[in-house]
């Protein structure tokens, strides 16, 4: 009992990062049906800039957090006016806008490589059992913490905020949306700062956990990307279950596959998710 | 401006011609112009989780072919590096090699990791180019034309810890690697061995090492299955992290594992103290000319201190150069990958790690000391040199 215990403890915790990912994600997903890969840079960026504040410069938790959370919106709102809006200009297709994204991961993953170097950071905080004999540390169950309180909160914001309601509005129907006064533009930049905002708490719990590399964001980026997928457009709830969900399967499968599975089941999992309704449909098999 | 036909025709034909001319001028590689730089071969993983590890192999390598050059190069011909990126995965390891047969035309290549080693072998073989492992140690790779390996295999390495190991007290061992020929080639060699003895692997798991970062899912199980050591396998900061996150899981018995390296005490920190380690290692008396050389010289290039895995490029480079002046000395082509293959097999080269010499064996590995190491305050201490156990 206490394996499947531990096992679903620990895929909570795994799960409240995605979610945390995932959610940040769709904030930004929700109104620009963009797929933005380039929130891994925004995520690994903003947990560089944290380290850098609080490690390196001092400063204290509070402001080093304040500041990763500028770093992350001004790279956020850049990647949008820069890339997405000129692109957007240009009619570009899904397919440029996306490659244009993992291109921006790649660039910024490089540029940390050269500031910081390739050897990993992390903060001085050690990580510990939460408490004897737990089988999550201290940074899993504060994630766990942090998650239901960042989402929590900014579920019932989306659903009753005029904001929520216009980000909703734009990513079902743009035109409808801009025929009843909604500055589109202005919707996708707020939508930018809030997801990229978000993400900030992901990444410093994330290096807490296990130190920041530069390449870590690939797959965050994938995380998060999966996960709203498998949310659909359900809303920001949607996603964190789906995050959670994630993170159980990864963790129970320990129970039955070796630990050297866990991506592998997951992502077949995810195949199922994404792919599988489609097959069933495709085969007239629902509505047999 | 209007250009006619004729005229564009003429240019064209001019330019032909030139190129002819050029191409006759400068045989180059082709024909074996002796005045062409030789080129080794560096495929090493420069991105993904064990690149920070691997950083000290480029910089011995570049010290090594910077100190041939100021001495006049290999018998008045420059030497230089191609260097190409691994990231450390085999499908990388392929690529690193095509590029460097193909496109770069090298005869000898330096290639860090088994998994990239591995897998590039089939294709170096084929292009008769030989591949020295440095600092690589899976069993896999052993017995593989055109592939060597600088260092001791961990089919004399792992034994070596374990009896160690066992002769502490310790019998039920937690066992965490890589899902890599390098992670999966020591549990290979430990399992049976370990068993032999009377002990027990009580938990064995996995880790993908080409994303890494996060193994609590690993920790969990070996932690459930309430081992008296932990043997942990993996490059550089990865086993650093592993370390690291061990402690965080609340598991606090010993941990050891094979051939750590500085990486294991930047990522670790306080927590690798006590870790136990088998390895080749340097000894920072050595009085040798070449061991001296080394030690200053790469104090002076790099910012991370003179190691054996850095030692074991530096004598890497320095390999190929006694086997192309060999070749030349007995009146073979020395930019021959196939001549070169025949050189090396049982070869000797200077240990500019312990003193000595340093043969190769018939399994295409080497026997040379070998050091039981422990962290004590952030840094190792040799505890015991030994001979490779059989």
């Amino acid at each position: 009992m206490s394996a499947v215990l531990n096992a679903a403890m620990l895929g909570i915790a795994i799960g409240s990062l995605y979610a945390l990912l995932g959610v940040s994600f769709s904030v930004i997903y929700t109104p620009t049906k963009i797929f933005h890969f380039a929130h891994g840079a925004v995520i690994v960026a903003s947990g560089y800039a944290a380290y850098t504040f609080i490690e390196q410069m001092g400063l204290p938790l509070p402001i080093g957090v304040i500041g990763a959370v500028v770093v992350a919106v001004v790279l956020g709102v850049a990647i949008e006016l820069l890339v997405y809006r000129t692109l957007r200009r240009r009619s570009a297709s899904h397919l440029i806008v996306f490659i244009a994204s993992a291109s921006v991961l790649t660039l910024v993953a490089a540029l940390i490589t050269m500031a910081y170097g390739l050897a990993q950071v992390s903060f001085a905080a050690p990580v510990r059992p939460a408490f004897d004999g737990a089988p999550l540390t201290n940074a899993q169950l504060t994630t766990i913490v942090v998650a239901v309180v960042i989402i929590v909160p900014l579920a019932i914001f989306l659903k009753r905020s005029p904001w929520g309601i216009r980000f909703r509005a734009v990513g079902d129907a743009p035109e409808a949306a801009q025929r009843r006064g909604v500055n589109i533009p202005r919707v996708y930049l707020i939508s930018f700062v809030l997801g990229s905002a978000i993400a900030v708490p992901a990444a410093i719990l994330q290096g807490w956990a296990t130190g920041f590399r530069p390449e870590m964001g690939f797959h965050d980026a994938l995380i998060a990307t999966a996960t709203t997928l498998v949310a659909g457009s359900r809303g920001v709830l949607a996603v964190a279950a789906a995050g959670i969900g994630i993170g159980l399967v990864q963790g129970m499968s320990l129970l039955v596959f070796p630990s050297s599975w866990q991506d592998g089941v997951t992502y077949f999992l995810l195949f199922l998710v994404i792919v599988g309704p489609s097959l069933v449909r495709r085969r007239g098999l629902v509505h047999a | 401006m209007k250009h006619s036909p004729w005229k564009i025709g003429a240019v064209a034909l001019a330019a032909l011609a030139l190129a002819g001319c050029a191409g006759g001028a400068t045989p180059a590689s082709d024909d074996g112009d002796s005045s062409e730089p030789y080129t080794l071969g560096v495929a090493l993983a420069l991105t993904g989780p064990t690149a920070s590890n691997v950083v000290v192999y480029r910089e011995a390598a570049e010290l090594a072919v910077e100190e041939i050059n100021a001495a006049g190069g290999i018998d008045g011909v420059p030497l230089e590096l191609a260097v190409e990126d691994t990231a450390g995965t085999a499908d990388g390891g392929v690529t690193a090699m095509n590029k460097l047969i193909n496109l770069g035309d090298v005869d000898f290549a330096l290639v860090s990791a088994s998994g990239p080693a591995l897998a590039a072998q089939p294709a170096a073989a084929q292009a008769e180019t030989v591949i020295l492992c440095v600092g690589s140690v899976s069993p896999a790779l052993l017995n593989l034309p055109y592939l060597y390996l600088n260092a001791v295999n961990l089919t004399r390495l792992v034994p070596s810890l374990a009896d160690e190991m066992w002769d502490q007290g310790f019998r039920d061992i937690g066992f965490i690697a890589g899902a890599d020929p390098f992670g999966e080639g020591a549990f290979d060699v430990l399992k049976p061995y370990w068993e032999e003895l009377g002990g027990t692997i009580v938990s064995d798991q996995y880790y993908d090492s080409a994303t890494g970062g996060d193994y609590s899912s690993q920790l969990l199980q070996i932690k459930s299955a309430d081992p008296d050591f932990v043997f942990a396998v993996g490059v550089g900061e990865v086993l650093g992290n592993i370390v690291k996150q061990t402690r965080s899981a609340g598991i606090e018995v010993p941990m050891g594992g094979p051939l750590a390296t500085g990486g294991l005490l930047a990522a670790a920190g306080a927590d690798a103290d006590g870790f136990q380690d088998v390895s080749m290692a340097l000894d920072p008396e050595l009085d040798s000319e070449a061991a001296v050389a080394f030690r200053d010289g790469f104090s002076a290039a790099s910012e991370q201190a003179p190691a054996w895995d850095s030692g074991s490029a530096y004598e890497a480079v320095y390999l190929y150069k006694s086997l192309v002046e060999r070749a030349i000395e007995e009146g073979k082509d020395p930019r021959s990958g196939k001549v070169l293959n025949e050189l090396i097999a049982g070869t000797t080269f200077e240990d500019i790690l312990q003193g000595g010499e340093v043969t190769f064996l018939p399994d295409h590995s080497v026997s040379r000391l070998i050091a039981l190491r422990k962290v004590e305050n952030g840094d190792f201490v040799t505890e015991e040199l030994i001979e490779p156990a059989e």
